[in-house]
Parts: C-alpha cells; structure tokens; sequence
C-alpha cells in the first residue's frame, strides 16, 4: 500500500465511518477524524499544481465533507433536542462545502451526493420550505436558497448525469427517485424502479433509508409517498438479506 | 588475540584479485589487505569477495585501491593437447624466513608441468600440476590462489595439496571453469552498464533512424510531464534520466550482454524500439528476456506508423502489446497522439495500473513461466511436459520440409520421442499460455536462428531467462552465410558469435543436430564442454537473471493479509462504496451476489484472524508499524465485511473484539507517540 496522502484520507474516512457506525458515542470522534482528513486534503489541493492531482483531493476532500454533513446529520437526529438545530447547521455548513467542490468545473467531480443532502437537512430543519417555495436564509453561515428550485434543479442535472457520466449509478438512481418522490414527480414503486432493477448492494439501501426516514416524520405533502418509498425499500431489501 | 592467514592471488583486473575461496570465506575474515609485489604495498580490500563459486573454490576479491594500470587477461579456455610446462608464484609457509627476529614471507617461484591427462573424473575438471622440487605437503600453506601460467595465458589457479602426493602435485581451478560462471564474466567485464531501477531503459534497435531516447527525453521533459512523473503523489517518482542501449553494443560481448540482462532485471521502465512488421531479432530477444524477469512497465514502440493491414502482420508477441508510435507523426505538439505526449502518458499510466493491479502485465511469459510443471493430455502414455521436445522456428511453407528433416534427426537421436512445435500440441489451451509454460519445462528445447523470426527471437528470450539448461541453437549454412553480407544486420553475426549455434546443411542435418544434441546432454549432466571466450557459457543468462530479478515483486512473498487485501482491492479498489456501480461482472445475480458477499467478508475476517494473532501482544506495545497496520485492517475489516451490522451472534462479537483493538491501538499510540 502506498502511503501517500489520498491514502491517508482514505484511511481516516473509514475509520471515520466505524466511528459513525457505533452511533451516538463515536460521532465526537467520526467529526474529529474528518476535519483531519479534510484539513489534509486542503493542505495537500493547496500545495498540488498539478491538474490530475488537485482533481483527485477534490473528490475526496468533497467526499469527506458529505461524510461529515451525514454525522452531524444523525447526531442531530439521535441527539440531545436541544442541540438539535446547531448539528443540522453544522451538517448543512459541510453540505455547502462538498457542493461547492461538485461544482466547481475545474474539479470535474460528477456527483450529487453533497448537492441533494443539503436540500434534504434544509428541510429537516425547516420543512416548509418545500412546500411554500421562495428563497429561504437558516443563517450561521449556510447559503441562502429556494429549496424546491435546487430540487427540481438537482434531478434535471441527475436525469442528465444518468443518461451520461452516472450511466447505472445506484446512489445517482436514488437521488433522482427522492427528489421525484419529494417534488410528487412520481409514485414512490415507479421513482425507486431503476434503482431496484440495478439491484444495489446492502449497504446502499441502508443508506438510502437512512436519509429517507426521518423525511417521513415530517409535515410534507409528499410524507406518505416517502412513508410508502420506505416500506417498499424495507421489503426489497428484507428480501435481499433472506 | 587476532590471527591471521596467507594466500595468494592475481589481478585479473585493476581492482580484482582472483584467489582460491577457501583463503577468504573459510576463514571468518574480518579484515583482508593485499600486498602488491611490484610496489610492496598493502591495499586494503572488502572482507566479503564480490564473486565467488565453492563449487570451484575461487573468489574475487575487491581492492579499494587498485592498480592504475592492469593489461586484459589471456584465457586459456580450451584443453590442452600435451602437458604443457607452466609458471607459477606465491607465498608458500616454505618461504618463511627470519628477518632479525620477524617472519616474513618470501615470493616463491613454481615451475612445473602441467598434466593434460589428470583432473578429470568425477566433478569438475581440474588443474593437475607436477612441482619441480616441491616442499612436503604441509608447507604449501599460503600458496592456494597462485595463478597458473602456459606461456603469457593464465589457465587457472592452485587450489589444494592433496595430501597423498606428499607435495608434488597440486591441484588446480581452470580458467576455462571460471569463464563459465556467467557471474564471474558480469563481474570481470569492464564496468559499462550499471543497473538502475530508477532510470528508463531505452532499447535501441541497430536500424532505428528516428531516435527514441531522443523522443523518450523530450516526452519525459516536458513541464507537463515532469509535474506528474516527479510526483510523489501519483506519479512515479522519475526525472527524465534515461539508459540508452543500442542493442548491437549490447551483444558486443558475454560481459556487456550479461550487463545488459542485470539491466533489463532492474529497471521499473523500459521501452523498445520494435519498428517494422519483423521487429530485429536481438530487440526481441531482449524483449523475451524482459518478459520473464520484470512485472514493471515496458512498451513497445515503433517508428513507423503501422497500417491497418501491418497490424495483422505483427509477430504474435507483439501484438499482444500496446505498441505506441515514436515516428514523425505530423500531429500538433499538443495533440494527445503526438509522441511527445505519448510516451510519457503510457509511462503515468502503465505505472499506476501496475501499482493498483497486483497481476498487471504489459508483455505476455511473466505469469505463464511462474506455473507449475504441467501434466500434458499424453499423460496416458506416461510422458509429461519434463519429456517434452521443444522446438521454436519459423511457420512458413518454405520451411516445412526442412523442419521435417530436423525432426528426422532428433527422432534418430531420441526414438520415440518426436519434436514438437506449438502447432503440433493438441492441448486447447490458449496458445500464448501453452507456449510460455512449455518454453519453461520442456527439457529440451531447440532453436533455429535460420529466417530470423522476430516471434522465435522472443521466445528464446523467454526460455534463456526461465531456464538453467539453454536451448539447442541451430541455422541453416545459407543463413548463417547470408548473415555475413555486407548489407545484413550486424546482430545476426553478432548474436551467431554469442550463441554459437550449430550449423546445418540442408538434407544432412544429422551431422549437425546430433553433435549440438550430445553438447547439450553434456551440459545439462553438468559436464559443459569448454566454451569460446566470445561465446555466452552455458545458462549464463538464466544464472544473471536469477541473481538480479527483483525478488521483492513476487507475489509469494507477500504477507497473507497484504496478499488477501490485494485481491480485494484489485476488484472493488480501495474505497468500493465510493463506487455507483458493482464491480463484480453479474453481480446482480442474487444468488451470486450472496455467496460473492460471504467470501468478500470471509476474506477480510481471514486477513485480521491473521494479523491480530500473528505476533504476540507485548509487541503491539514496541512497533509502531504493526499498530498502524492493525488498525488500518481493523477499520476495513469492520466496514467492508459489514462486521457492524451483521446480524449472526459470532460475527456481532468479533466486531466488538475488534472495536475494542482500535480503542486499545489508540491508547497504545497516545501512550508511545
């Protein structure tokens, strides 16, 4: 193994996602390990020159923010109500920072990983924004936006990534299924058809459901289209592990 | 209280001194000094020789302070036909005399006769020398390691007294034995080719009209270039260094061939020049033995641009690979095409897939010649690859009817066991693969230089470089004839000098054959006849190539868990849920998939089984590394076995084993920073 610095972030970011996965106890720890990794890769982009380089730490530095808007994600679920609000910022704030590595050009990151999950803490944070449109401020820093406009802005980009660069990408699959489940562009069995078809490993539903739970709990017009996208995701991958 | 012994020796160049072993590695030699009789000097020398040969009882042994001047040693490389007289001197314990109470030792001079008929027998032939007015046997000491002259020709060196001829007879190591140690030939040749991993070797053709070291620098140089090739990151760490070898200098003689080979073992980058349909025979040839020895990046280049209709005329070595182009190609400097881009690009690129896939390969051989022996499907009849009569030559109708009569006269030499070509082996196997392994086992394997094949060239690469027991050499008189004009390449005669193939005529190969047969049943029952100072003796490359292939590459010798890992990453990559895709072709299958993630996670549960108990606790506490590795595979065993949410009670336990390790290696590593 060669022991570069991608490699180091590659590192951090998987003991980072152990940290993760023990839950509330290994978050502290999972969000130290990626402001590691991310000061790393800032360090090395900045002192790169070359093109293939810099586009590399890109991926990852972009990669490890989304990790660390997912932790702050679920400290802010699983955690303390009261710190509830500053951890959804917290995870909008990394949000913004991987999306902004997505789109920069000169990066030449195709994904959307950090573009969809900060609509979808925006709305855990403020639910009506969907509904209600128009350009909505959550302040500490977040970037001021119309949540519905990304949305339908984000799955014409998905749709395009999909017929090209993403072709039979299962997270870009999942991405456009929600945000056509959310914007009720689709039912949820014909918005999840693709991304069943392209039979995804485990880990990937369990991801998938992770960031469609907890949309469910909220008062969205779309609630019991998300409710009906989770039991069918739940049954399909139910009968995956049986 | 030290002690200290006496032997003798000679300069055989200006910094080696040739001398019995025995003198120098039986005696644990901590220090060693060489005193020059003309001047009287004492030079010091490294304790350890840089060559030596038990087998023959001689080493050479490396002065730092050599001599300024030391004229080319005359072999005597052939037997002697009479008993010739011969010269010696040395510093035998007769000579000891007392100087006003010191010892010193006295030069002796030795004369005597040199008996043609003696040192034959069982082992290696020997040096038997009759001493006008010897000594008794025990004060010969000090004397092993003289050199033994006829005339101004060095024949050998004295390397024993044996004890039954009361000290009139010694014992002697023959030059011509030395010349056929291919490591004593790299280490006595004038120094011309060193070799270095970290420069590119650049293989010239003897024709080539647009240089490619000219086009290799120029690619390599460029800004654009240089940024990523120098990278520490993701590049190879390489400045635009290069080795430029033209390959007729290359075959100009053994030492300078079997320097090139060591070069060939070492380099991480090679590039050929391979230009036309029918690539030069001693490029290929090259490029054969590169192929056995170096999982490393070569390309293949030619200058002149090939046509569609030229692809399919390419040697089958070749086209299995990416040739690029280093011609006048009238593209933009900036065009990706443009050699100057090229070059340098396949170079980025052949080194980051050879970093990534552990079985990556740019030639064809390197895999097939590390197989086992093969049972062939005439195992029926009791025969095995081991039995097998390899011969390489040309395909074409012309030459048929002669290859017939070849095979006429090894079947008269060996009944019952025909010649075969790759065309004559039934096995269905891909043909490259049969090749190769056949290349390597079959114990016999024959060569015909005659058309100068680019396809037989490399394959007798191959079976030089992967083989101890060289292949019977053969060319047809008119070949071998037509060779010598004027307007032929040089390399054929040169390479005619170096392998010394026997000569045949047409319609009476049996006179050739069964001689160059008998020689080779010689060799291989290690009684090698004598061989010409310009010829390669006898496994001389395979024995170079053995020394300085690099060991370390080797796929055996990798650790378990590294080598499990390895397979891991080289078919999901070192981040797989990065990936939006399965890496696995037909993963999709749901049965497939669910055996497919049980052996991906028994993998990785094997590789930690391994490294956790390998090495007793107390030393997690004292290596650092061992901590960094552990914890490393701790964390991908967890997240790529899906330990974490694995629902079977034994595997939620070894997921908590395991966390408890990651919190015990960081508390070990807060503990000793």
């Amino acid at each position: 193994m060669t022991d570069t610095s991608i490699q180091r972030i590659r590192e951090l970011k998987t003991e980072a996602k152990n940290r993760r996965d023990r839950g509330l106890r290994g978050y502290p720890r999972a969000v130290e390990l990626l402001n590691d990794a991310i000061r790393l890769g800032k360090t090395q982009l900045a002192g790169s020159s070359s093109a293939e380089v810099q586009a590399q730490l890109a991926v990852e530095l972009a990669d490890c923010h989304g990790l660390l808007g997912g932790v702050e994600r679920r400290w802010a679920l699983e955690g303390p109500e009261e710190d509830r609000a500053a951890h959804l910022l917290a995870s909008i704030s990394a949000y913004d920072d991987g999306c902004r590595l997505e789109d920069d050009k000169r990066c030449g990151i195709v994904n959307s990983y950090n573009r969809v999950n900060r609509l979808l803490v925006r709305l855990l944070l403020q639910p009506e924004c969907l509904d209600l449109g128009g350009t909505v401020d959550l302040g500490a820093g977040t970037v001021a936006l119309d949540v519905r406009q990304e949305l339908a802005a984000t799955a014409t980009a998905l749709a395009a990534q999909l017929v090209g660069p993403r072709r039979g990408d299962h997270w870009a699959m999942a991405d456009l299924a929600l945000i056509q489940v959310l914007l009720d562009q689709a039912d949820a069995v014909t918005a999840y058809a693709g991304f069943n078809a392209a039979s995804p490993p485990d880990y990937v539903y369990t991801s998938v459901l992770a960031g469609l739970r907890p949309l469910a709990d909220l008062r969205l017009r779309s609630a019991s289209a998300i409710q009906k996208a989770i039991s069918s995701l739940e049954t399909r991958l139910h009968s995956l592990r049986s | 209280m030290d002690t200290y012994s006496f032997g003798t020796g000679y300069f055989v160049t200006a910094d080696l001194v040739l001398t019995a072993r025995h003198t120098v590695r039986d005696q644990q030699v901590t220090k060693l000094r060489v005193r020059t009789e003309a001047d009287g000097r004492w030079r010091a020398a490294r304790a350890e020789p840089i060559w030596d040969n038990q087998l023959l009882d001689a080493a050479l042994v490396h002065v730092d302070d050599g001599l300024d001047d030391v004229p080319d040693v005359q072999w005597v490389t052939q037997p002697f036909a009479d008993s010739p007289s011969f010269q010696s001197s040395g510093y035998p314990f007769a000579a000891k005399v007392n100087q006003q109470g010191k010892t010193e030792r006295k030069q002796v001079g030795l004369n005597g006769k040199l008996n043609h008929l003696g040192g034959g027998g069982q082992g290696v032939s020997e040096l038997e020398l009759q001493v006008e007015a010897p000594p008794k046997a025990d004060d010969w000491s000090g004397i092993s390691g003289a050199p033994v002259f006829v005339g101004d020709r060095l024949a050998g060196f004295i390397k024993e007294v044996p004890a039954s001829f009361h000290g009139n007879r010694l014992a002697g190591t023959r030059s011509a034995s030395l010349l056929q140690d291919a490591r004593f030939l790299v280490a006595t040749a004038p120094s011309w080719l060193e070799p270095d991993p970290d420069r590119v070797l650049v293989v010239l053709s003897e024709q080539g009209k647009i240089s490619l070291d000219d086009r290799v620098r120029t690619s390599l140089s460029l800004p654009q270039h240089q940024e990523l090739l120098r990278s520490s990151e993701e590049g190879p760490r390489i400045a635009p260094n290069l080795t430029p070898v033209k390959i007729t200098e290359a075959l100009s003689s053994p030492g300078k061939f079997l320097q090139f080979v060591r070069a060939l073992c070492a380099a991480r980058f090679a590039i050929f020049d391979v230009t036309g349909t029918e690539p030069e025979p001693a490029v290929m040839l090259a490029l054969g033995i590169r192929s056995v020895v170096r999982r490393g990046v070569t390309i293949t280049s030619t200058a002149k641009k090939l046509a569609e209709k030229d692809l399919s005329a390419l040697p089958f070595s070749i086209k299995e690979t990416k040739l690029i182009h280093h011609g006048n190609s009238g593209l933009r400097q900036d065009d990706a095409r443009h050699p100057n881009n090229m070059i340098a690009t396949a170079i980025l690129e052949g080194w980051r897939e050879l970093r990534s896939q552990p079985n990556y390969l740019d030639l064809p051989v390197y895999d097939a010649v590390r197989c086992p022996a093969p049972i062939l499907s005439t195992v029926a009849k009791g025969r095995k690859a081991l039995q097998r009569i390899l011969v390489l030559c040309p395909f074409r109708n012309s030459y048929e009817e002669q290859f017939q009569r070849i095979a006429d006269a090894i079947t008269s030499k060996y009944p019952g066991h025909p010649p075969e070509r790759m065309l004559d082996i039934t096995s269905p196997r891909l043909v490259g693969q049969a090749l190769y392994e056949n290349i390597r086992w079959s114990t016999t394997c024959i060569v015909d230089f005659t058309h100068w094949r680019a396809n037989v060239f490399f394959e007798l690469g191959a079976r030089l470089a992967c083989t101890a027991i060289d292949p019977v050499c053969l060319v047809e008189r008119s070949a071998r004839d037509q060779a010598q004009a004027e307007n032929e390449l040089t390399q054929k005669q040169l390479l005619m000098t170096l392998f010394a193939p026997a000569v045949y005529d047409a319609e009476s190969e049996v006179d050739a054959v069964h001689p160059a047969l008998e020689r080779h049943e010689a060799i291989s029952a290690g009684r090698p006849p004598p061989t010409a100072i310009a010829e390669l003796p006898p496994g001389a490359i395979y024995s170079v190539c053995e020394q300085g292939f690099q060991w370390r590459q080797e796929r055996i010798l990798e650790e378990p868990h590294q080598a499990l890992r390895q397979d891991l990453e080289a078919m999901f990559g070192n981040d797989p849920q990065a990936l939006g895709q399965p890496a696995v072709l037909f993963a999709a299958n749901r049965e497939y998939r669910r055996e497919l993630e049980h052996s991906i996670r028994e993998r990785w549960i094997a590789a930690w089984y391994y490294l956790a108990n390998r090495y007793p606790r107390d030393r997690w506490r004292t290596d650092e590394g061992l901590r960094k590795n552990l914890k490393t595979l701790a964390n991908d065993v967890i997240l790529h076995a899906s330990l974490r949410f694995a629902t079977e009670p034994a595997l939620k336990s070894l997921c908590a084993q395991i966390d408890d390790v990651v919190d015990e290696l960081d508390e070990l590593a807060k503990a000793n920073p």
